[in-house]
């Protein structure tokens, strides 16, 4: 985006040491680049192991404008919280989606992590994972049935603990005001 | 003669092929939405993830729309039409409709709805045809004749008794490993599950080439059913439309929409007005006899249209049916973590019959196990996080499947499709709207958890269980088998066909598609609407 004389860089920087609306949603619209970014990045370690390659990265940041998701500011206060929890760290979002699962199921971070899901699964060499799944064989597959189940738990527990008052709360919000708590 | 044929699906097709054979001037109007280039036809279905430029954008859509996501509000699916079908339901500016409790799938294509069909084809029985003015043996050769035309797969086993055995199956194709296990359980203790749950299982019939002819190949197990048979093993309409554009006798006039009959002062048709879809282009065409093949909505839209056009009358075409849907995804024990192989034939191989006292209340069922079917649908639907859900899909993807109900269906007057005024002012000129009217039967919620209980019961003494918490009841509309609103009766009734689907009202007007049936049973309808514009073809021409 910047020109070989660096022209265009130094538009930006006068537009937006003046301040102002166009200015503001610049700006907007960077951070909403950014958290994408980041988000994309974590979402898909957490799904599948593997950082976004470029070409992913890019279907990504089309389908959540195309299937109007990407911009924040028009989620609830709880899709909000989801998110920015999520997005700091794999860790982090499994313990908000085994919540989300569970009591937040149609909330806009599981859209987001269907969309990339759907992205992932027809793109190679990552589509090799649904495709051709490893097999383990019965026994081991009985024992993976334990282990996720145990893991299931926990995360579950831990999602509870960090957004089961954050959703208390915007319920209350959106009770009192009408607004967008939920 | 001069025939006049609207619309290019199944019954249409198999309706001029016939009668081109008995040397006929046959002319097709049809909108003829062309299907766009295949993909890579010599690719199998993993190998176009590889080798496709853009393989998000051929399989989920320019705008993202096949992937199927947990909106509020809407019941979660386990798969939406993959975007390379998108042509089937591209629709004309002129149609317009509006829908009161039930959302109808409609298509303009070149082969009509069934571009997207999943090729079930069952005879209807004596008892289906009770309603109807002819019995088994009356279009039992017309059934026969529709197998040689498209190729039907299928075996004479334990459905038999259900499906009539007609001339012209040919051998199904493979099974793959988890409907095979699924058949030899059900095999291994046939007497004791049918005594038990009155279910009995078999193959499926379906329209797919095993070994390749007239210009077709055999099915390759590539895997890429779903997305568009690459090398026309599986039937769809427009080879059949290629058939008949081959002949010197026929005459086919795409990019035209059907308007309305300029009825004659002796009720009959002066000539059919149609409008030109790009541009602003207008035509009229006469012949000897009219033949409506566009399928229940459209065709229904044209007789009211035709009657408002003439008379200024809005009338009701009553008693619309459609086949409720019920998926019922399983798991298949015996292929706990056992892998499985996506190059294989991905629609349903196998079927069950549900027996009842009243054997009209017969109850069909489709098991389809899932090889390439998208799977964020499913891991987004289990009741765990994705991390979780995707590691157990792994292991157990081999071993799902769907079972997928038919419920029938009947006339009844309170299901209608009529025209409404949109126009605030009444102008005259303005063209009302369709409007479509259903209510579901009473009983349907009964019916359903009925069937499923015993259902349940069957699939867990095969040792492949129901999943709990995961069978969804489809929408009223998404059957896709419309029908009953101009039927066939051996009473002469207004808005009624003949034995032969000649109208009772309008004497040079036969209808051969879904509307004329009189009663609709839990079965795929498609191969009986073909076998039944032959049937037409051959006694009435």
């Amino acid at each position: 985006m910047i020109e070989p004389d660096g022209s265009r860089l130094n538009i930006a920087q006068k537009d937006s040491s003046h301040g102002g609306p166009a200015a503001d949603s610049a700006n907007a619209a960077a951070g909403h680049l950014l958290l994408i970014d980041r988000e994309i990045d974590v979402f898909s370690r957490y799904l599948v192991n593997e950082a976004p390659t470029d070409y992913i990265r890019k279907q990504y940041s089309m389908a959540v404008v195309a299937r109007r998701l990407a911009n924040d500011d028009e989620l609830s206060t709880f899709d909000r919280a989801t998110l920015n929890l999520a997005r700091r760290h794999v860790s982090f979002t499994r313990f908000t989606d085994a919540y989300c699962t569970i009591f937040h199921r149609h909330g806009v971070m599981r859209r987001k992590l269907t969309l990339l899901l759907a992205i992932l699964e027809h793109t190679a060499p990552i589509a090799t994972q649904f495709d051709r799944p490893k097999v383990r064989g019965p026994v081991s597959a009985v024992a993976n049935l334990l282990v996720q189940g145990a893991t299931f738990s926990l995360s579950l527990i831990a999602g509870t603990l960090l957004l089961l008052p954050a959703q208390l709360l915007s319920l209350k919000q959106a009770a009192k005001g009408g607004g967008r708590g939920q | 003669m001069k025939i006049l044929v609207i619309g290019s699906g199944p019954t249409g097709v198999h309706f001029a092929l016939s009668v081109l054979k008995k040397n006929h001037q046959v002319t097709m109007i049809d909108v003829g939405t062309q299907r766009p280039a295949m993909a890579l036809p010599e690719e199998n279905f993993t190998g176009l993830k590889q080798s496709l430029d853009d393989p998000v954008r051929y399989f989920l859509g320019e705008k993202f729309d096949a992937a199927i996501l947990p909106e509020p509000g809407t019941d979660s699916k386990y798969y939406a039409l993959p975007p390379s079908k998108d042509y089937v339901f591209e629709a004309p500016q002129f149609f317009d409709f509006a829908t009161y409790g039930l959302s109808p799938l409609v298509s303009f294509a070149a082969g009509g709805l069934a571009e997207a069909w999943t090729g079930g084809c069952y005879p209807l029985n004596d008892t289906e045809l009770s309603a109807f003015p002819f019995s088994y043996d009356d279009i039992e050769p017309y059934y026969g004749e529709v197998a040689r035309r498209i190729g039907i797969a299928g075996a004479e086993d334990d459905l038999a008794r259900f499906h009539p055995h007609h001339d012209d199956l040919s051998p199904p194709p493979s099974l793959d490993e988890n409907s095979a296990r699924l058949l030899a359980r059900y095999e291994d203790r046939r007497a004791t599950l049918i005594s038990k749950h009155k279910i009995i299982m078999g193959r499926s019939r379906y329209a797919v080439l095993t070994e390749g002819r007239d210009g077709r190949g055999g099915c390759r197990y590539c895997g890429r059913c779903l997305w568009g048979c690459p090398n026309q093993a599986f039937y769809t309409p427009s080879l059949t439309l290629r058939e008949c554009v081959a002949h010197a006798n026929f005459t086919y006039r795409a990019g035209f929409f059907a308007s309305y009959f300029r009825l004659a002062p002796d009720s009959s048709i002066a000539h059919l007005v149609a409008y030109a879809v790009k541009g602003c282009g207008r035509e009229t065409f006469c012949a000897d006899a009219y033949i409506l093949a566009c399928g229940t909505i459209s065709t229904s839209n044209l007789i009211l249209r035709s009657v408002y056009k003439s008379t200024r009358e809005i009338i009701r075409l009553t008693g619309l049916t459609d086949n409720r849907q019920v998926l019922a995804p399983f798991i298949n024990l015996a292929m706990l973590g056992r892998s499985y192989n996506p190059d294989s034939y991905q629609y349903h191989q196998l079927a069950v019959g549900m027996l009842s006292a009243d054997s009209s209340q017969y109850i069909h069922g489709q098991i389809t196990t899932l090889k390439t079917a998208t799977v964020h649908p499913l891991i987004a639907n289990l009741p765990l996080d994705f991390k979780t859900a995707i590691s157990l899909f792994s292991d157990f993807r081999s071993g799902l499947g769907v079972l997928t109900l038919f419920f029938n269906d009947w006339r009844r007057e309170d299901n209608y499709l009529t025209l409404e005024q949109t126009s605030i002012d009444g102008a005259r000129d303005t063209w009302p709207r369709l409007s479509i009217h259903y209510t579901p039967p009473e009983d349907d919620p009964a019916r359903i958890d009925s069937a499923l209980a015993k259902l349940r019961r069957f699939f867990y003494d095969l040792r492949a269980p129901i999943i709990p918490g995961l069978t969804r009841i489809s929408p009223v509309g998404s059957g896709v088998h419309y029908s009953g609103t101009l039927p066939m009766s051996r009473e002469k009734k207004s808005w009624c066909l003949s034995e032969n689907c000649q109208s009772y009202d309008i004497p040079n007007l036969f209808i051969v598609d879904g509307a004329a049936m009189p009663f609709l049973p839990a079965k795929n309808l498609t191969f009986t609407l073909m076998a039944n514009a032959v049937r037409v073809a051959e006694r009435a021409f």
